[in-house]
This record gives C-alpha cells, sequence and structure tokens, in this order.
C-alpha cells in the first residue's frame, strides 16, 4: 500500500492535493477488496497556530493497549487490536475485521508540549489534543528606528 | 474517478451520510450465533437494531465531529451511516436478541431456538 505522508506546506496551496486524493481512494479500493487491516488506521488531522488535533479510526480496543508517544513534533501511536473470539475460530462464518498491532507516525507542523497531550478514547475513535510548545510560536519583533 | 472524488472531497451533510458496509465476524455457538460488527465513531445511542420478517438490520450513523476553530489538514476518513442486512433463519429466536455497543463494536447474539440446539442423544446398550 502507498503511505501517504503528511504535509508540511503551511501556505494554502498543496500542488499535489489531487494526486494525494486520488492515491487515498485508490488505497481505499485496494483496501476494501482486500479486507481492511488494522496495521495501518485511518486518520484526520487538523491544526490552527496553537493546537493540532488529530482522529484515529480503531474500533474495539482496550485504552490500556494504545502507545502515544511525542517527541518535539513527532507522534507515534502503535497498539494491538486483540480478538476475543480466538476460541470460535473454527466456528467462524465470516471474518471480516483484522485483529493485530498497528502502529503510525505522523510529523505535526510544529513541536507540542508532551505534558499537555490530551488523548480520550471515543466509540472506538482515538481523538489527540497537541497544544503547541511555547518555544515554536511565532514571536513579533519590535523594529526600532535611530 | 471523477466523480467519487467529487463526493468525498464535499463534507457531507448529516441526512444524507455515505452508507457502508461494516466489517462483520459471524460466530455460531451450540447455543446462539454472535455477530461482532466495526462501527467505529457510532455511540450505543445513535446505533440502531430492527427484526422484520426474519430480516436483522443493524445501522448507526457516525456523529459528525468537526473540531471548531481549526483547519483540516489531512483526512483519511470521513463520517458514514453503516448499516448491514442479515436474514435469519427460522431456528434463530428474534425475540431473544441482545446488543451491546463497545468502543465502537457492536456485538448482538440471537439464541438458537430450542429445537435447533444441539442435543445429546443418550445411547442404550442393547441387552
Amino acid at each position: 500500500m502507498i503511505r501517504p505522508m503528511w504535509n508540511r506546506w503551511d501556505w494554502g496551496f498543496d500542488p499535489f492535493a489531487e494526486l494525494r486524493q486520488l492515491e487515498r481512494h485508490v488505497n481505499r479500493v485496494f483496501r476494501d477488496v482486500h479486507g481492511r487491516g488494522t496495521d495501518y488506521p485511518s486518520m484526520n488531522f487538523w491544526s490552527n497556530e496553537n493546537e493540532a488535533y488529530l482522529e484515529m479510526e480503531m474500533p474495539g480496543v482496550d485504552q490500556n493497549d494504545f502507545e502515544l508517544t511525542v517527541a518535539d513534533d513527532i507522534v507515534t501511536i502503535t497498539g494491538t487490536r486483540k480478538d476475543p473470539y480466538t476460541a470460535e475460530q473454527d466456528t467462524a462464518h465470516r471474518q471480516e475485521r483484522a485483529f493485530g498491532s498497528f502502529s503510525r507516525t505522523v510529523q505535526l507542523p510544529y513541536a507540542v508540549e508532551p505534558d499537555q497531550v490530551n488523548a480520550r478514547y471515543e466509540h472506538g475513535v482515538l481523538r489527540v489534543k497537541f497544544p503547541r510548545r511555547e518555544s515554536s510560536k511565532s514571536k513579533r519583533i519590535a523594529i526600532q528606528a535611530n | 474517478m471523477n466523480d467519487i472524488a467529487t463526493q468525498t472531497n464535499r463534507q457531507p451533510a448529516q441526512a444524507d451520510l455515505p452508507v457502508v458496509l461494516p466489517a462483520v465476524n459471524l460466530y455460531e455457538r451450540d447455543h446462539e450465533v454472535v455477530i461482532v460488527a466495526d462501527m467505529p465513531g457510532v455511540s450505543d445511542k445513535s446505533v440502531d437494531l430492527t427484526v422484520e420478517q426474519q430480516t436483522l438490520t443493524i445501522s448507526g450513523k457516525v456523529e459528525a465531529t468537526e473540531p471548531a476553530g481549526y483547519e483540516l489538514r489531512y483526512r483519511e476518513f470521513a463520517p458514514v451511516e453503516y448499516r448491514r442486512v442479515f436474514s435469519l433463519t427460522s431456528d434463530l429466536d428474534a425475540d431473544s436478541i441482545k446488543a451491546v455497543m463497545k468502543h465502537g463494536v457492536l456485538t448482538v447474539t440471537l439464541a438458537k431456538s430450542e429445537k435447533a440446539r444441539p442435543r445429546k442423544i443418550a445411547v442404550s446398550t442393547a441387552t
């Protein structure tokens, strides 16, 4: 599967946006054909000047089975989706849900405060808020004239 | 392809969400049948089960959770409506249906009717 990277352009126009969109659609078509894997869960990502916000789709995981690590502007979410029905494999008439470990690493547009990261797991969606590190914010410098 | 691109590009209105099939596992036990469906983003309040004439329909809408005050950078999934229809065989007791929603996974349990359950038949020795 082609793995899309985040684009770091902050200037609004992304010349590859159309291409990336096509890539996502092609990936989705193949994912639906081959069954949905867990190794590369889907994400949505928002940001503003002070905060980044991330959503990851991963139903049926115990919240203790997630691991979220933050280093400057790099976020890694790993975990394992366990199958509680392993004893019943032989009587399964249909098995479309995938299990196993998953991992995704994302580069945020700026460094964040690891201690203030807030993560919630709601209805099978992991939602994480990352406050921007104070030192990474741009500051206005007064210009003096003589 | 262009068609799909314009459809998903648009933020869908809550009323006409695209309908998708949830991934399902189906297990059979001695006394019951278990349906497990992945419906991430669907709460226990917005999930819906209907049984009508030997047909079970499970459905649920993802509540849109667009955070305010942010600019979207990247989107790989959007709100959808999950919907799947199962036809129930007559050996299942539709009145016995039980459903649990947890962490975006719907688990439906249907008991088999008394007749369909496996029975142990005592074998007597011929004298």
